[in-house]
């Protein structure tokens, strides 16, 4: 089985290449790792630092938004011979060592889709981070009518399967949503995995914070009304 | 009948919108529906303006109290259909440069395995 590991990254130059170091080069049961770092127009070293690290670049020539980036991530993985899809933060939030019990389900065959829950596990979480996330928990819930109890996770696991039948059409954070509707849209099987996250004034500050927040609950509804 | 300013600024002001329509549609910057609908809709107002009249009694008819109701009333309505039409626009571009952008990408990449 081969894993490709995506990493969406706007000028990311700061952690990327930490991030990259901690990926696993390869894991039990796993015949090859590959990860691809996508650019999405960032104007910094992010692109540069990730070619060093000897990885797969693919690079938006302008910024388009995390789900754009996701989607081509995605999109390019499918052009090799991934079997299994990770998709990972590239401001260090997430921890690598998360990665085998997140594509377990996949591996087994039991699932397609598999989504790294920070709420699963008992961990340090700000409280407005509970509670916006609980708010798109809500409002995922209603578009899609799947509870899941982090909905607005960056650490998702994919089959093949699902990632050739999964098209984001958003290009910003509603990307989140837009999966999980998805995933009920096209009858794919999932399910919840706990992971660990790190919070601090980097990722934090990279994040959703209120404002966009706003703008992708905005969004969601919206395209909603227009279908 | 008893002209105010107002009804002698408000056609005045339609006629002027109406002919840059025209002239816009005359160098091709414009489609036929967009000059139909600004001639409509301008034509609307002036017409309005001029005979206020009129419009008191096609609000009666609908079954809003007064005329100037059922204009701001027909004004928000049109401006809503404007914005999510606008909306709608808006997301379909950013879709397209997004397709775009992701077609760039991923065929340099191709590019690349092919030369390796």
């Amino acid at each position: 089985m081969h894993l490709t590991i995506i990493i969406p990254a706007y000028n990311e130059e700061k952690t990327i290449g930490e991030v990259l170091r901690n990926l696993p080069r390869s894991l039990r049961s796993i015949d090859a790792v590959q990860t691809i770092v996508v650019s999405d127009g960032s104007q910094d070293r992010t692109a540069e630092i990730a070619e060093h690290a000897g990885v797969t670049v693919v690079s938006h020539p302008i910024n388009m938004g995390a789900g754009a980036a996701t989607q081509t991530g995605l999109r390019a993985a499918l052009l090799s011979d991934a079997d299994i899809m990770v998709t990972f933060d590239a401001d260090g939030q997430h921890h690598a060592e998360d990665i085998p019990a997140l594509i377990r389900p996949i591996q087994e065959g039991h699932v397609d889709v598999v989504s790294g829950s920070r709420f699963l596990k008992r961990q340090k979480i700000p409280l407005t981070r509970r509670f916006f996330n609980l708010i798109g928990n809500i409002i995922t819930w209603m578009l899609s009518g799947i509870w899941l109890t982090d909905s607005q996770t960056g650490m998702r696991a994919f089959s093949r399967k699902a990632a050739e039948q999964i098209e984001i059409h958003v290009n910003g954070y509603e990307f989140c949503s837009e999966i999980v509707r998805q995933i009920a849209y096209r009858g794919l099987s999932y399910t919840e995995v706990p992971v660990q996250v790190t919070y601090n004034e980097y990722t934090k500050r990279k994040g959703q914070n209120f404002a966009t927040g706003l703008q992708t609950i905005t969004k969601l509804v919206i395209r909603t009304l227009m279908r | 009948m008893n002209f105010t300013l107002y009804q002698l600024i408000v056609p005045l002001l339609a006629l002027v919108m109406i002919a840059k329509a025209i002239s816009r549609f005359r160098r091709g910057q414009q489609t036929w529906r967009e000059l139909i609908t600004w001639i409509f809709v301008w034509g609307a107002i002036g017409f309005f303006a001029l005979f206020p009249k009129i419009s008191d009694k096609l609000a009666n008819f609908i079954g809003i109290k007064s005329g100037a109701n059922a204009i701001i009333t027909a004004a928000l309505v049109i401006l809503f259909y404007i914005v999510f039409k606008l909306l709608v626009t808006s997301e379909n571009l950013e879709s397209k440069i997004t397709r775009l952008n992701r077609k760039i990408a991923l065929d340099k990449l191709k590019e690349e395995k092919t030369n390796r």
